[in-house]
């Protein structure tokens, strides 16, 4: 409990437009400790992105406390803020898109290290290629574009680029997601390798429940901007408490099992107004209040 | 299954004209589908799937042309149709499904003029009559208070909701055959569940459903029948069961291994190495040669051709016996 | 698939993208932004023709004292409005008996000066205010509006008028006033690719990466934005180089002798009956600048047009 990279207390965020608030993320606390991958999963909308974002401090939170290493981050400025930067990096869904598409691959390898002034041009430009070595990609690619990458190669450039300043955390929101199941196993497995091979710790989001069950340590799943439940992986997914998780996890379609029947009753985000986390289990909690009793699952 | 054959495609090439010369986006593509039956077309994007799909329909661009093969729907060939003859089948006998409903709906007009406008076109129904029609539409596909909300514009809805509108307005006019381009791909495992169910009922009542999806747990739940298409080719095909149970290319193997399940957790992942391949740059011979495992330089630099395999099967790989 | 298409967060989980790139097969090139254009530009024989004529006369314009056989105002009294072919004044002689041909390469430097002059000047400022108003908004955008309010309100060309009017006709003077007439569009052009390429991922993965706003809008955005300017720019000269010779026709050009294609326009306008070769070669040499831009502007925007994946 003590080695938490990132601990999240209370975050709220709140966005206001033309169309009244919209409450993306509601009082979720979060904790992921060093070396652990902690799974995000939920579906469209219910506020996974926007986590992301308070944990990279690439937008304010509304309510609530993101801690780094012990320090809460609303209290980081200036030269501070600059060497959080490096301690946390970020890889996105759309490969391509968050390229810069008018840099070679090496170069946008080598761009977090020019920007940090880490090492000079002539040793970044090694790094980048190092580190584009170290992601599966042959040397020649160095000088390409991004556009003349597939969208599996585009992806690893930008793990490479997120690597170069050797983060503490690494933030994945759905980085699997644009692509081809074949390109998305190759990902997840170099993910893996280098997780093993690095010692990361990452925040690793995804709609796709197999996916985070392959991946993470910890998994939280959220629905509506609310944690509704969060473990260990092997414990929620062999035994979810939460109706919603449950009803998740029988909408997923499998190859190779038989599907499960549908809940008759779904469940509904406002079943949970007023409902309290409580333990069901070593380090798993889930939202079903005092009232609901343990029982056997699935 | 052969006496009730809806569609029968075979050898269905495309190509399209492009700055870098011919592209032979399908080369090659044949199943046939029954009536109440789904085929699921599956492989990686950029297989030709939807090419091959839209082809049947003359819904390809200008610089796409259909340059070989057939394709028999009800006796007539589709493929060289006239417009005027396509046009009476289009939406009438045979309806499509797109991924992004925005593709399907003009935004500008309302839910009740999208969803009855064919059926009068086509003189199914008077107009009164459509309207209601399209109200149980809409009420079958799940869309709560339907008399409200066929007043409303395509924005007004959400993905999912736009979704099944989308179906409802593929099959209130009862098509024999529906085409589905990843009907499913733009919305959560939810929503995708309660469409799936929705094109269930409508292969229950005979409709022929091709399914285009690049989700082996969506292709295995739904249909009957697996069509496995590797840059522009068929690789394998055959009853959706057996080709779960062991598929016979490499290729399918592969993609297969590469699915994730829940419950995953401690399978070690089969990766297919490489990048889907590009029909601008398809190998000689075999075209997965370049990131199959089994390739050796001899055989498989040579084309290969569909060979059965299993009765009701065939794959193209002169290996595949190995292995089934 | 679009790629601009962000902003929305509550993006679904994306289909495989068909529209990927194709894999680095064999031993490819490295291709950036220029590279493909000029290989899409290239195979436009109209924009190249375009390209290869106004680059001769940008020569010619430039090099004018070496090849022009008088000066602009070198009168020959024998030799007053001589019709073309005449002995020693190919294209024929004006009023004062000043060779046209040589009037017209001097008056093609100064349109060039003024056209290229105005653009420029346009731009820079475009690109300093219209980046700043697309990146950070604040007193640059409210600069910005209130500033093209203003030129709605009032027609531009009636405003270069009295813009030349306050401030002269010399050459810079003239520049001036068509650059301060003409740099609000490609200002708003600019802020509106940047409030565009700010949806792209990019921005918000250079500010994960730590990168400051400066740095995000001039290295990474504003690369981005250059076809889209370039093309502006292409079309923005022959506009300029036409606004010089509305002035001129109002006698509001530069200030003579010194030769513009405008200028040379309104003198042979009052002969044109007589001695219509006076309009004729300033009118034709303006045609074909102004058709050249507009070709080779239509060749860059395709060039650059990356909004469907071409394959
Ligand atoms: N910048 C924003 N402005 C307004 N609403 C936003 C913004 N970012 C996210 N939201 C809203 O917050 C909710 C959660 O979004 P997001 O975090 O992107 O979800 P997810 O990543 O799980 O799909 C959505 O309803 C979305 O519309
Ligand atoms: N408009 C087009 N112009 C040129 N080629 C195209 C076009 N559309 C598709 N293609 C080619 O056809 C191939 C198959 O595309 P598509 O059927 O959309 O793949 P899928 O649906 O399997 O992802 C693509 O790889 C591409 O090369
Ligand atoms: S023919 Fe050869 S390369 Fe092709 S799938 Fe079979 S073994 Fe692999
Ligand atoms: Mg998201
Ligand atoms: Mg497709």
């Amino acid at each position: 409990m003590s080695d938490a990279l990132v601990r999240l207390n209370g975050v709220s965020k709140v966005f206001r437009g033309r169309g009244g608030a919209v409450t993306a993320v509601d009082d979720v606390d979060l904790e992921v400790r060093r070396g652990e991958t902690v799974g995000l999963v939920g579906e469209s909308g219910s506020g996974k992105s926007t986590v992301a974002r308070l944990v990279m401090g690439l937008q304010p939170v509304s309510a609530g406390t993101v801690e780094f290493d012990g320090c809460p981050m609303t209290s980081i400025k200036g030269r501070q803020a600059a060497s959080f930067r490096r301690r946390a990096q970020m890889i996105f869904q759309n490969p391509f898109g968050s390229l810069l598409p008018h840099f070679t691959a090496a170069a946008n390898v080598a761009e977090p290290l020019r920007l940090h002034r880490v090492v000079d041009a002539a040793a970044g430009q090694v790094r980048a290629r190092e580190l584009l070595e170290l992601v599966g990609l042959p040397p020649r690619s160095a000088e390409l574009y991004p556009h003349q990458f597939s969208g599996g190669q585009q992806q690893r450039i930008a793990i490479a680029r997120a690597l170069a300043l050797e983060p503490e955390l690494l933030v994945c929101d759905e980085p699997t997601s644009a692509l081809d199941v074949s390109v998305q196993a190759q990902i997840l497995s170099l993910l893996e390798r280098l997780k093993d091979e690095l010692g990361l710790t990452m925040l690793f989001i995804s709609h796709h429940l197999g996916v985070v069950e392959k991946l993470a340590d910890t998994v939280a799943v959220m629905s509506r901007g609310r944690i509704v439940e969060q473990g260990p992986a092997e414990a929620l997914f062999e035994q979810p408490r939460h109706p919603y998780t449950r009803q998740l996890l029988a909408a997923v379609l499998p190859v190779r099992g038989e599907p499960v029947p549908l809940p008759e009753d779904p469940w509904r985000p406002e079943d949970d107004d007023g409902v309290r986390m409580i333990e069901v289990g070593p380090g798993h909690r889930a939202r079903i209040g005092a009232a609901e009793q343990p029982q056997a699952v699935r | 299954m052969t006496a009730d054959v809806l569609l029968d495609v075979q050898e269905l090439q495309v190509q399209f004209r492009t700055e870098r010369g011919m592209v032979r986006a399908v080369d090659g593509l044949s199943y046939s589908v029954a009536r109440g039956e789904a085929v699921a077309v599956v492989g990686e994007s950029g297989s030709g799937k939807s090419v091959g799909a839209r082809s049947l329909l003359g819904l390809l661009p200008k610089t796409a042309s259909i340059t070989g093969g057939q394709a028999i729907f009800d006796g007539n060939d589709l493929v060289g149709m006239p417009e005027r003859a396509m046009r009476a089948i289009r939406g009438r006998r045979i309806g499509m499904v797109f991924q992004n409903a925005m593709e399907a709906m003009s935004p500008t007009i309302t839910l009740e003029r999208q969803l009855t406008e064919h059926l009068i076109w086509h003189g199914v129904c008077s107009k009164a009559e459509a309207r209601e029609r399209a109200i149980r539409a809409l009420g079958e596909v799940g869309i709560p208070e339907p008399e409200r909300r066929i007043r409303m514009y395509p924005f007004q809805l959400s993905g999912g909701m736009r979704q099944r509108a989308m179906i409802a307005m593929a099959t209130a006019i009862e098509p024999d055959l529906l085409i589905a381009d990843e009907p499913t791909t733009a919305v959560d495992v939810t929503v995708q569940r309660q469409i799936l169910e929705l094109l269930k009922a409508q292969k229950e009542r005979g409709t022929g459903i091709i399914m285009i999806t690049h989700d082996l747990g969506v292709a295995r739940f739904f249909c009957d029948t697996a069509v496995v298409m590797y840059a522009g080719q068929v690789v394998e095909r055959g009853p959706m069961a057996e080709f779960i149970e062991c598929p016979a290319h490499p290729y399918a193997r592969g993609l297969l291994g590469s699915t994730i399940d829940v419950g995953d957790r401690h399978r070690k992942l089969s990766v297919i190495p490489g990048s889907p391949v590009d029909v601008a740059n398809r190998p000689s011979g075999c075209p997965f040669r370049t990131r199959c495992a089994l390739a050796d330089a001899d055989r498989c630099t040579h084309a290969q051709s569909l060979e059965s395999v299993s009765p009701g099967r065939v794959a193209a790989c002169w290996r595949s016996h190995d292995h089934v | 698939m679009t790629e601009t298409d962000r902003i929305d967060p509550a993006e679904r989980p994306g289909p495989p993208d068909s529209s990927e790139p194709a894999a680095t097969a064999g031993a490819a090139q490295a291709q950036s932004q220029f590279r493909r254009a000029w290989t899409r530009f290239r195979r436009n024989k109209l924009a190249l023709a375009s390209l290869v004529i106004l680059a001769a006369l940008i020569v010619v314009a430039m090099i004018a004292p070496l090849i022009a056989p008088y000066g602009f105002e070198e009168p020959d009294y024998e030799n007053t409005l001589a019709g073309p072919g005449t002995a020693g004044h190919l294209l024929g002689t004006d009023l004062l008996g000043r060779d046209l041909l040589s009037r017209l390469i001097y008056s093609l430097r100064t349109s060039f000066l003024v056209g290229f002059g105005a653009e420029l000047a346009a731009l820079l400022v475009a690109i300093v205010i219209g980046l700043m108003a697309g990146y950070r908004g604040g007193r640059a955008e409210q600069l910005l509006m209130a500033v093209t309010d203003v030129m709605f309100a009032f027609p531009t060309y009636l405003f270069a008028v009295l813009m030349v009017a306050v401030l002269g006709r010399s050459v810079g003077a003239v520049i001036l006033a068509i650059a301060i007439a003409s740099w609000v569009n490609m200002a708003r052009l600019t802020r509106a690719q940047t409030l565009t390429l700010m949806q792209r991922d990019f921005v918000e993965a250079a500010r994960a990466m730590g990168a400051p706003g400066v740095t995000i809008a001039v290295r990474y955005v504003l690369p981005n934005a250059v076809g889209p300017l370039l093309v502006a720019v292409s079309f923005g000269i022959p506009a300029a180089i036409t606004a010089e010779a509305g002035l001129a026709l109002l006698g509001l050009g530069v200030q003579p002798p010194t030769p513009s294609l405008g200028g040379m326009i309104q003198d042979g306008i009052s002969y044109v009956t007589s001695y219509p070769n006076m309009l004729v070669w300033p009118a034709v040499m303006l045609a074909v600048v102004l058709l050249a831009f507009t070709w080779l502007g239509d060749g860059i925007r395709d060039a650059f047009d990356t909004t469907g994946t071409r394959r």
